[in-house]
């Protein structure tokens, strides 16, 4: 069903993979005119904002150059196509090297930091929904729903800030900032970020799952196996963690844009020198090409997670795509 | 006659919706009213300016000084409050400014015949709801600035297209039920019939939705400004008051404290109502 | 031919799908004298919705004509309805949750109705709309009330007053009982009756169901895939049917 429109547009296709690959495709480009667009919403000059008034007019030109302003509209954008399309994001302002570098140097950083929370989030809400939807009416559903809500409306800076002084500054069991070294080692210094993140993450899958089984359990043929005595992981797996696959991986884009947002935060916090804390220096600093570049990445990363969950979701029910 | 009859019996009304509205949403109307009190009264009853310095600068929480002073010597507890007024404020716009545009953008692509128009507006959206929000809030405010006013911008050309989506949805369906060719009957305009009749049906959808949205925005608003990016010091503001009392998190952690206690208190309250008004919308 | 107040010639109908053209009415030609009444029968997919929808206007005929009181509505040249004929055919239609706006009080969708069409003062234009809605069984409270409250059978009697605000000659019914129960459509039909003879309308009645038909119209005209079986006075063709076909739909209904 979703993956048929885009936006009003019928994809003349009926594989629905390849349906969701041209849907992504669309949606990629789309997102490359936002983020181009973006550097034009100015109401000044970038270049003159960037060197002051004082500077020269062959400066200002140069600078406008660097930015890629000069040139009609078209022509700033067909050479950012052609830029973009050979691995060229352009300079940045502020370090003189090219973007795509910097962005290369920050992006393990940042998905080391979604992996390990994307594992804490589901390691904490499948146990926490499983347990919520056996017992709807229990006190433990009862605080889940409002420590859920609790949890979601706790800014994840409050939340970094006083996980760092409490394991870190008071317990003295966390390292108080900053990163050394990759996964596994980096686990030292990722778990409490990560638990950060997963904190403000876990109700909005749990509420998903719980949702899913839910539904699942009001379906005859659970009451059959339930009698029929299939018990313990067995059960769990096949009648309350699959069937929730499916609404899960339809979140999943959801998920991963939300885990971009809190990363950029949470980074800040701790000091882990990801995308995030690229993207807050880059913006104190006007780097116009750096902005654009991570803010670009961000959302072509999002359209890629999805249509990958996309596929998946077809492989699993081949009855969605259709 | 009437004007006077339904303004004696608003108060009434009000009244009876409150309770008629689950536990939950009780809660969090209770909790929004006492802030919005709290942040009106406080700045003027608290024996302390929001601006001006009152003691020792990091001084830790006392009897006359419950939340401690910041890193400048100013009363913690005054400035948290004094920062309802602002954070609300721009919170309401931030929400009310997107709604209308995107419920109007998207209500007309749902409503037109234009396939070119319903695409494009369709593929924009889909382009901007794909960015994290955080970032291309982070983005557009990189372009115009900061402040209070470049926020509310960077947070309406970011969410707009939520709405717009919604709306389009909705539109979608609308057109196609009889009462759209019924009104066609009538001899009603096109024109008529999309403002009087499909818009107000896509509207009553996407205020729902704003209500629960006023939880991001809140939290938005504070991370920009916690980011450097949203409202500058020495406006009272959560979010940069936090900032600051990251700088002293090991010696005085009691800076931000007091701030994001308030605000996660203002998200949560806000939270309750709008997971209220979702399920009933679905219901 | 003038004094007729419907005169439809040879009238196709072609619904264009991606895969395949759906000719939904071939040929059918229908005229009607002010004040009488033309059922319209057949099982779902006969074509007569589509006929309903063409005489209304919300539907294109590929080819024949279209004449209300004299105006060429629909056909070759024609321009469509324009405000000098568009109040005189107004339609009801099946589904009474879809036909009216979600958000409107009842009374406001009347007065809008009203006052779109005749220049009157607020006061008495409220006045009319109540005593329009009265005429149709809906109280003054249910009027002013939201839609929530009201029942398919409620429903459906505001979209026959809004229908008859313009004050109409013709009322296209398109199969107006058939998701009501048995009391609420019983009560309709009698509803249809009353105005029908109290307002002189016309009614193009619609529906699966020849035993209504019978109930409100002289004429009938019976429809299957696209084509006109049977034609003729309604007492005439239900008790002397020549078409197998009819025959069965007779019996259906009286079963």
């Amino acid at each position: 069903m979703q993956a048929r429109r885009v936006g009003g547009l019928r994809l003349p296709t009926r594989s629905p993979l390849l349906r969701i690959i041209a849907r992504s495709v669309l949606v990629a480009v789309s997102v490359t005119w936002v983020s181009f667009s973006l550097m034009r919403l100015t109401p000044g000059d970038p270049a003159i904002l960037l060197l002051g008034d004082q500077a020269t007019d062959e400066l200002i030109a140069r600078m406008r150059e660097q930015l890629g302003l000069n040139g009609t509209y078209l022509e700033q954008l067909g050479r950012y196509l052609s830029q973009l399309a050979q691995g060229d994001m352009g300079k940045s302002v502020v370090f003189g090297v090219p973007v795509t570098t910097l962005i290369a140097q920050a992006v393990p950083v940042t998905l080391q930091l979604m992996l390990v929370s994307i594992t804490m989030t589901v390691i904490l809400a499948v146990p926490i929904a499983v347990y919520v939807s056996l017992n709807p009416k229990g006190r433990g559903a009862s605080a889940f729903l409002v420590l859920a809500s609790l949890f979601v409306s706790t800014p994840a800076f409050f939340t970094g800030l006083l996980a760092l002084l409490i394991a870190a500054v008071w317990l003295k069991i966390a390292p108080v900032a900053g990163i050394v070294g990759n996964l596994p080692e980096a686990i030292t210094y990722l778990w409490l970020p990560s638990l950060v993140i997963a904190l403000a993450l876990v109700p909005i899958l749990a509420r998903v799952l719980i949702a899913s089984i839910t539904d699942t359990l009001r379906e005859e043929f659970v009451e059959v196996a339930i009698v029929r005595g299939v018990r313990g992981w067995t059960f769990a797996w096949r009648y309350l963690i699959r069937p929730s696959i499916a609404p899960t991986l339809s979140l999943l884009s959801y998920i991963v844009g939300t885990l971009f947002a809190s990363a950029v935060v949470v980074e800040l916090v701790f000091n882990l020198p990801g995308t995030g804390t690229l993207l807050v220096g880059a913006v104190s600093g006007r780097d116009y090409p750096l902005v654009q570049g991570i803010v670009l990445f961000s959302g072509v990363f999002v359209v890629v997670i999805g249509a990958f969950a996309d596929i998946v979701t077809v492989r699993i029910d081949p009855r969605v795509g259709r | 006659m009437t004007a006077v009859a339904s303004a004696m019996s608003l108060p009434r009304s009000m009244a009876r919706r409150f309770r008629l509205l689950p536990g939950s949403a009780r809660a969090g109307v209770i909790i929004i009213t006492a802030i919005v009190a709290l942040g009106l009264l406080v700045p003027i009853l608290s024996p302390y300016d929001l601006y001006e310095q009152v003691g020792k600068a990091n001084a830790a929480p006392t009897f006359e000084h419950p939340f401690g002073l910041d890193s400048l010597g100013r009363d913690i507890l005054t400035r948290s409050f004094g920062a309802v007024r602002i954070d609300i404020v721009v919170a309401i716009v931030g929400v009310m400014i997107p709604l209308l545009i995107g419920t109007v953008v998207g209500g007309l692509a749902g409503t037109t015949d234009l396939r070119i128009v319903r695409g494009g507006v369709g593929l924009l959206v889909d382009g901007i709801n794909a960015f994290p929000f955080l970032i291309l809030a982070l983005g557009v405010i990189a372009v115009i600035g900061t402040g209070a006013q470049a926020m509310i911008i960077a947070i309406a050309f970011t969410s707009w297209a939520r709405y717009a989506k919604l709306a389009r949805t909705r539109a979608a369906v609308l057109r196609d039920l009889d009462f759209v060719s019924a009104l066609r009957l009538l001899g009603y305009s096109r024109a008529r019939i999309t403002v009087r009749h499909i818009l107000p049906n896509c509207f009553s959808e996407t205020v729902a939705y704003g209500v629960s949205d006023f939880t991001l925005v809140i939290l938005t608003v504070a991370a920009l400004s916690f980011l450097g990016a949203g409202v500058r010091p020495p406006e009272p503001e959560w979010g940069s008051m936090m900032a600051d009392g990251r700088i002293y998190l090991q010696s005085a952690p009691w800076i931000l404290v007091g701030p994001g206690i308030v605000l996660t208190i203002t998200a949560f309250g806000v939270s309750l109502i709008g997971e209220a008004l979702k399920d009933r919308s679905r219901g | 031919m003038a004094g007729n107040l419907i005169e439809v010639t040879d009238l196709h109908v072609t619904y264009r799908t991606a895969s395949t053209d759906v000719l939904a009415v071939r040929g059918l030609n229908l005229t009607v004298g002010a004040g009488q009444s033309t059922g319209i029968v057949g099982e779902s997919g006969s074509g007569k919705s589509t006929v309903a929808k063409a005489l209304v206007g919300l539907v294109p005929p590929t080819s024949g004509s279209i004449r209300i009181d004299g105006d060429l509505v629909a056909g070759e040249r024609a321009k469509g309805y324009h405000r000098g004929s568009r109040w005189k055919v107004q339609m009801i239609f099946q589904d009474p949750y879809g036909s009216l706006d979600p958000r409107q009080q009842p009374l406001d969708a009347v007065l809008e109705a009203i006052q779109h069409w005749r220049k009157l003062s607020k006061a008495q234009a409220r006045t009319e709309a109540l005593d329009l809605l009265k005429s149709v069984g809906i109280t003054e409270r249910q009027a002013t009330s939201g839609l929530r409250a009201l029942s398919g059978g409620q429903r459906q009697r505001i979209s026959i007053a809004r229908a008859l605000a313009p004050s109409p000659q013709v009322l296209v019914a398109d199969e107006p009982t058939s998701s009501l129960d048995q009391s609420a459509q019983a009560a309709i039909l009698n509803l249809l009756r009353r105005i029908q003879a109290e307002r002189g309308l016309s009614v193009i009645f619609i529906s699966h169901d020849l035993g209504l038909v019978r109930y409100l119209t002289e004429d009938v005209i019976v429809m299957k895939d696209g084509f006109v079986v049977e034609q003729g006075p309604t007492d005439q063709v239900l008790h002397h049917p020549t078409q197998e076909y009819t025959q069965r739909l007779i019996a259906s209904a009286l079963a």
